[in-house]
């Protein structure tokens, strides 16, 4: 796996619940 | 034979290294023995600090999920906007809220994540083609806030799974659709 997936969903999560109005996605890095 | 230390001294750092020896031991046990469930690092499994029950992460963990097993574009630099203005111009029906304007796409090559906005996309230099139908599908499944601008529930609710699908149907195929479908199942999101 090239990426962290359970730390990369936290991080959107964390994000999604602060951003008011800002809807982000998950995009895998190489 | 001259020694380096005298030997009562030599006797007490005996004591000493087999005292810090027997002091280390539990942590010598817990290194080179089996994986302890009480310890979380590298040697096991991170601890999951984020709620796995709400729409937002199950729709996260689901698209993962979905995009490794789905054959896809990776879109870079202009062409990103040229495919979203492609899927903009297909016939959407007009109940589909958001469909009458145009997308502007803003490419970040630092950024992280996708981004939608009032009408903007935020993606980094090089995207998969399903990352960018999840941020169209915001603008067809627009969020509405609550007084004081407060969030309501619902940012990847069932109006944002039915426009996600639509979507990946549409512009992707049928197939895709329907791996994606069993991911939002298998994650417990109820599709149409």
């Amino acid at each position: 796996m090239r990426y962290d997936r359970e730390l990369l969903v936290e991080t959107l999560v964390a994000h999604q619940r602060y951003d008011v109005g800002g809807c982000v996605s998950p995009v895998e890095k190489d | 034979m001259q020694t380096l230390l005298p030997l009562s001294e030599a006797n007490d750092m005996t004591n000493y290294a087999r005292t810090v020896r027997a002091g280390l031991a539990p942590l010598a046990a817990i290194f080179s023995g089996p994986p302890n469930p009480l310890i979380t690092g590298p040697r096991g499994p991170a601890p999951v600090r984020y709620d796995r029950n709400t729409s937002d992460s199950r729709v996260y963990l689901a698209q993962l999920s979905a995009i490794e097993r789905v054959p896809h574009r990776i879109l870079r630099g202009p062409e990103i906007q040229l495919y979203v203005d492609q899927v903009m111009a297909m016939p959407w029906p007009r109940w589909r809220q958001g469909a009458q304007w145009g997308v502007t796409v803003n490419v970040m090559f630092d950024a992280t994540f996708a981004l939608y906005r009032s009408g903007v996309i935020t993606v980094p230099g090089a995207v998969q083609e399903p990352v960018v139908l999840h941020e169209i599908a915001h603008h067809f499944a627009p969020v509405p806030t609550g007084p004081h601008g407060t969030r309501s529930p619902g940012h990847h609710g069932p109006a944002f799974v039915a426009a996600y699908l639509d979507l990946i149907e549409h512009v992707m195929n049928e197939e895709a659709a329907n791996v994606f479908r069993q991911c939002f199942v298998a994650e417990g999101i109820s599709v149409q």
